[in-house]
């Protein structure tokens, strides 16, 4: 099952990488608010499009990662 | 049935590199958020950083601070929480870490998730599909 959600379709097609270390809230296949905290980026979207359901990923900085983490027990 | 998730080419200082992104919805007291976390069999739960767990409505004093272990001696302060996840139409309680700093990646981790589905990553197609276990007929 392809899901086709075009926020999603849009995200990964595209340069973000002006964003750098942002969260970016996506709507509508554009770029519709940007900043450091992803409580305040969502806030700016619902206030303007309160029905809306904006896709929120973060950018990551130009870095190469290994992600993993471990639960210490 | 499967989902179907894809890899987005990331610009590294070096070069360009290809991560595994999910579409996931998170639930908290009737907040409902969609994210696009990295899809990561290596860890061991599922990674929120601070402002997400934020716009969740979570607050620090009600939970004690365990500690997640990266790469070396590195150290990342989380609280443990559960929240209701929706990936494709599977919708499940789910524990995630929230980090109780900004700066970790969002994560999709094991816990929860890699149980309750058959995950192929077919990284030279640019696909990684999700099928749910429901629909092996094996109980769980």
């Amino acid at each position: 099952m392809n899901l086709s959600d075009p926020d999603y379709e849009w995200y990964l097609q595209s340069d973000l990488s002006s964003y750098e270390g942002q969260w970016v809230a996506i709507l509508d296949q554009r770029v519709v608010a940007h900043g450091a905290n992803a409580k305040d980026v969502l806030e700016q979207v619902l206030k303007d499009r309160p029905e809306s359901t904006p896709l929120l990923v973060k950018v990551l900085p130009e870095e190469l990662f290994v992600f993993f983490f471990f639960k210490c027990i | 049935m499967h989902i179907e998730f894809r890899y987005r080419s990331e610009r590294s200082r070096t070069k360009t590199v290809l991560r595994p992104v999910a579409k996931i919805v998170l639930e908290n007291q009737g907040i409902k958020i969609h994210l696009s976390p990295y899809i990561d069999s290596g860890a061991d739960l599922s990674l929120l950083p601070l402002s997400i767990g934020e716009a969740l409505g979570f607050v620090r004093n009600e939970h004690p601070v365990i500690e997640l272990s990266g790469i070396g001696k590195s150290k990342v302060a989380i609280i443990e929480r559960e929240v209701l996840m929706t990936i494709g139409t599977e919708r499940f309680s789910c524990h995630i870490g929230w980090a109780l700093i900004e700066e970790v990646p969002l994560l999709l981790g094991r816990r929860d998730v890699f149980e309750r589905f058959e995950i192929i990553f077919r990284e030279w197609e640019g696909r990684v599909l999700f099928r749910p276990k429901s629909e092996d007929g094996i109980s769980h």
